[in-house]
């Protein structure tokens, strides 16, 4: 060992955990990085990357089913444990993949339970059960999120399962009950209900996805119910009950009345909670609310050389803000002086089509009072989505003076690949003028980004300018 | 084969020039030595001459239209001659150079380089006037982004409170008889330089009262001597401020971005007041000059000012300034300095006044009020102070002048 070195311990390896550890190691710290279960974390093995492997079945499906409109008939069949163990390779082949990059940087990896029992060593309980006591300089503490299972009467059916669960499934269920129209429960409500499954989403709150702008939501409302899913807001679960085959869930509706519906899984995705409960943070000091572990924008907690990154701090809860968040707390470990900027912060949901969104929604400027222009393209004038059978919006809200870029929202093809773009241009705090003064390339669904932007000026080509 | 007009250089220090209003339109006939179009600098007005005989085939700059110098401004040639704006010197060229020239307008005039701003801090800044070359960007690497733009803003405009709510925005009622007219370019050009000096120096004033018995005495003597000049008190004062500079220096100085320049010359502008607005003639080396040159000196710029004649070089190159509102029974009034000059003299109007004079009696005395403004960022009060302290000296006894 050297002794020169700093030493850099990492807790959780997961898309916040991993890419801190190979950035200290960049930096030139010893690295350590302690993973209780599998390498990739929540992302890559029961997140995002599953999802959307499922996700791409559940597109390819689509498109198989409506090949004939391009002229390939085919008689589709879908075999859904081929597509999980698609799904299954997938993951392994980037778990393998980060675990080869841990290797290079020269991360040493220790898979066991991480806990503090003072400011400066943890103890990792491993697999086989003997322990071990690390000491360290500093501390990156990146343990992630696991589902919220909301104290309901009957929440414990069989017929409950989470997202972890829903991702296993090994056939598509005849009908699911989604509880919480977030992400998750939008997502997994796409990727079945495309695959023939009947949907039903509860949701407590006004509207799906509240975060996305509203006027689009609508737009998305509508796509899923196409393909059978049903959306009942301002809804709550009262209780779920089994009922041999399936479960049944009592609702109350907006108008206060009762409903029950019947569904042979039934999908809690209410929100994730952080997932510290076996870190004994106070035998280092570390504050925390709840759980959450407070953390400054260098991602200092407030212990010095301890920093908490990812959905631990619960911030935001998304790999890319983890990532950037274990960048920064590698960075500033190692000396340097780094801040977490949340300005750019892409959302996406992989809807079909996808739904993408980066700074103010035009709900947001509203209530915030900012004076604010809208440009709106949609897809349907677009050749290159034309020719994908694709449609949906653009949509850009921009300063009313200096027309600097405020938010960007999209729902069409490739909206989650668009976004980065508006991203770059939120960072940068372009103005439409460079939008427009970009050529974009032909044809492409890219052209749309900056038909939106002109129509910020009312002057796009390509529809007519009200 | 067709002569392209272009904006000529009219002084040393010109850079562009303002297009006015254009004295002959495209198609008309042109002799060489016509005027086509008024013109404005930061200094004067004059006209662009055709410099050959032909038609007006194009204009190129358009009224309101702030030109490079050397930039092409029409094209002169014989009826019908094709000719390719684009190929001989591209429009959208010279529209570029006067876009890109647009931020130095708020900029000093030296600049460091590349100035790395956001493209919102960019259009913030040029709106509200704000110099980027001074501000430190705490965005990514440096950046200059629009928090820093408005940060800077605000110190500008917590340094001058008074001016800030001067300068809120009211909206002039208009009635059905009021006449409304556009600013003229030389009423733009002062309004720009005043506002410029104003916003980026800071003034001090300092006032004094002067018994001018035995200047009055001076000047009527010397004019009751000398029949064919008429001496102004102006002449006299531009004589006293010259001697006083070559014994303070350091107020015959202007500012160059991070430099202080003590000039070696003392050359005194005069402003002179104009129905359209005023300009400031100089009188070069007034030190080394007697009253009779100083007198024939001014008594020319102020003939060729009012007939619009100066040229350039004959409104650069003060390094003092003089302002005398006394012929308007002003009492005292504070100037606003000339930049990047250190500082101006105001001048009001000789009163007689009853003062206790040094035998404690009430005596009648020809009084004068003396008003120098000062560019705080070069002087300080007690400098500026024996400045007009030494132009005192002279006022009450001229012949302190010899020594």
């Amino acid at each position: 060992m050297d002794k020169d070195k700093i030493k850099i311990v990492v807790i959780g390896g997961g898309p916040g955990g991993y890419v801190a550890a190979i950035r200290a190691s960049q930096l030139g710290g010893e690295v350590t990085l302690i993973e209780k279960e599998h390498i990739g974390g929540t992302c890559l093995n029961i997140g995002c990357i599953p999802t959307k492997a499922l996700l791409h079945t559940a597109e390819v499906y689509d498109a198989a089913v409506h090949g004939s409109d391009c002229g390939v008939i085919a008689n589709v069949k879908l075999d859904f444990a081929k597509a999980q163990q698609r799904k299954t390779a997938v993951v392994n082949q980037l778990v393998s993949g980060v675990k080869g990059l841990l290797s290079v940087n020269k991360v040493k990896v220790i898979s066991g339970l991480a806990s503090f029992v003072s400011k400066d060593a943890i103890q990792v309980k491993t697999a086989s059960g003997s322990t071990e006591t690390i000491k360290a300089d500093k501390f990156i503490i990146a343990t992630g999120s696991i589902p919220v299972m909301p104290p309901l009467p009957g929440i414990d059916a069989k017929q409950c399962i989470d997202s972890t669960g829903v991702l296993d499934l090994q056939e598509v269920p005849e009908t699911m009950i989604i509880v919480g129209g977030g992400v998750i429960g939008v997502e997994i409500a796409t990727l079945f209900g495309t695959l023939g499954c009947k949907v039903t989403i509860i949701e407590m709150l006004k509207e799906i996805l509240p975060m996305m702008d509203g006027e689009l939501t609508k737009i998305i409302r509508g796509k899923l119910a196409q393909k059978g899913v049903d959306i009942y807001t301002e809804t709550k679960v009262v209780s779920i009950k089994d009922n041999g085959g399936e479960a049944l869930v009592t609702v109350e509706t907006s108008d206060g009345k009762s409903k029950v519906f019947s569904g042979e899984k039934v999908l809690i995705s209410v929100g994730r909670r952080t997932n510290t409960e076996a870190l004994a943070l106070d035998k280092a000091g570390i504050l925390n609310d709840r759980g959450r572990i407070t953390a400054n924008d260098k991602m200092e907690t407030n212990v010095p050389g301890i920093y908490a990154i990812g959905d631990c701090n619960g911030k935001v809860m998304l790999a890319h803000i983890a990532s950037v968040q274990g960048e920064i707390a590698a960075e500033n470990a190692l000396g340097h002086d780094s801040v977490f900027d949340s300005k750019t912060n892409p959302s996406c949901v992989y809807t079909i089509p996808e739904f993408a969104t980066i700074g103010l929604t035009e709900e947001k400027a509203k209530e915030q009072g900012i004076e604010y222009i809208v440009g709106k393209f949609p897809f349907s004038a677009n050749g290159k989505s034309l020719i994908m059978g694709e449609d949906g919006m653009i949509k850009f809200i921009v300063g009313k003076e200096y027309k600097e870029i405020l938010g960007v929202h999209i729902l069409g093809p490739r909206a989650t690949d668009l976004i980065a773009e508006c991203a770059l241009a939120i960072q940068m705090e372009a103005t439409v003028d460079e939008i427009i003064a970009t050529i974009h390339s032909h044809p492409t669904v890219n052209e749309a980004v900056r038909e939106a932007a002109l129509a910020v000026d009312k002057r796009a080509i390509h529809i007519p300018n009200k | 084969m067709a002569t392209e007009i272009k904006m000529p250089q009219l002084g040393l220090t010109m850079t562009e020039g303002l297009i006015g209003k254009w004295k002959k339109q495209v198609g008309d006939a042109v002799k060489k030595g016509d005027a086509l179009v008024e013109i404005t600098t930061d200094k004067l007005s004059s006209e662009v001459e055709s410099e050959t005989d032909g038609i007006l085939l194009a204009i190129i700059a358009k009224e309101g239209d702030e030109i490079p110098v050397q930039g092409l401004i029409a094209v002169v040639g014989e009826p019908n001659e094709k000719i390719n704006i684009a190929a001989d010197s591209p429009r959208a060229e010279i529209k570029a150079a006067v876009k890109e020239e647009k931020p130095a307008v708020a900029a000093p005039k030296v600049t460091r380089g590349r100035i790395i701003a956001s493209p919102l801090a960019k259009k913030t800044a040029a709106k509200m006037g704000v110099d980027l070359s001074g501000i430190t960007g705490s965005g990514f690497s440096g950046r200059i982004v629009q928090k820093d733009v408005l940060t800077q803003q605000q110190n500008v405009a917590a340094a001058e409170v008074p001016q800030a709510a001067a300068e809120v925005k009211v909206s002039a009622p208009v009635e059905s008889a009021d006449i409304i007219k556009p600013l003229t370019n030389m009423r733009k050009v002062i309004g720009k330089r005043m506002a410029e000096s104003k916003h980026s120096a800071p003034h001090v004033t300092l006032t004094t009262e002067v018994t001018v018995d035995k200047t009055v005495a001076l000047r009527n003597k010397l004019n009751a001597k000398n029949s064919d000049m008429r001496f102004s008190y102006t002449d006299i004062l531009v004589k006293m401020a010259a001697t006083a500079l070559r014994s303070i220096p350091a107020m015959n100085s202007s500012i160059d971005g991070d430099n202080i320049i003590i000039h070696d010359r003392i050359n005194i502008g005069v402003a002179v007041a104009l129905e359209e607005g005023l300009l400031v003639p100089v009188v070069r080396d007034a030190d080394r000059k007697g009253l009779k040159a100083i007198c024939n000196d001014t008594k020319d710029l102020i003939t060729k000012a009012r007939g619009s004649k100066l040229t350039g070089d004959e409104l650069t190159g003060g390094t003092f300034t003089i302002s005398n509102l006394g012929g308007y029974d002003i009492d005292g009034f504070t100037p606003i300095i000339n930049l990047p000059e250190c500082a101006i003299l105001g001048v009001g109007r000789i009163v007689r006044k009853p003062i206790v004079n040094e035998n404690n009696e009430i005596v009648p005395a020809s009084m004068l009020t003396l008003s120098l403004s000062f560019d705080h960022r070069i002087a300080d009060g007690a400098l500026a102070a024996q400045l007009l302290k030494a132009i005192k000296g002279y006022l009450e006894d001229p012949d302190q002048m010899y020594l």
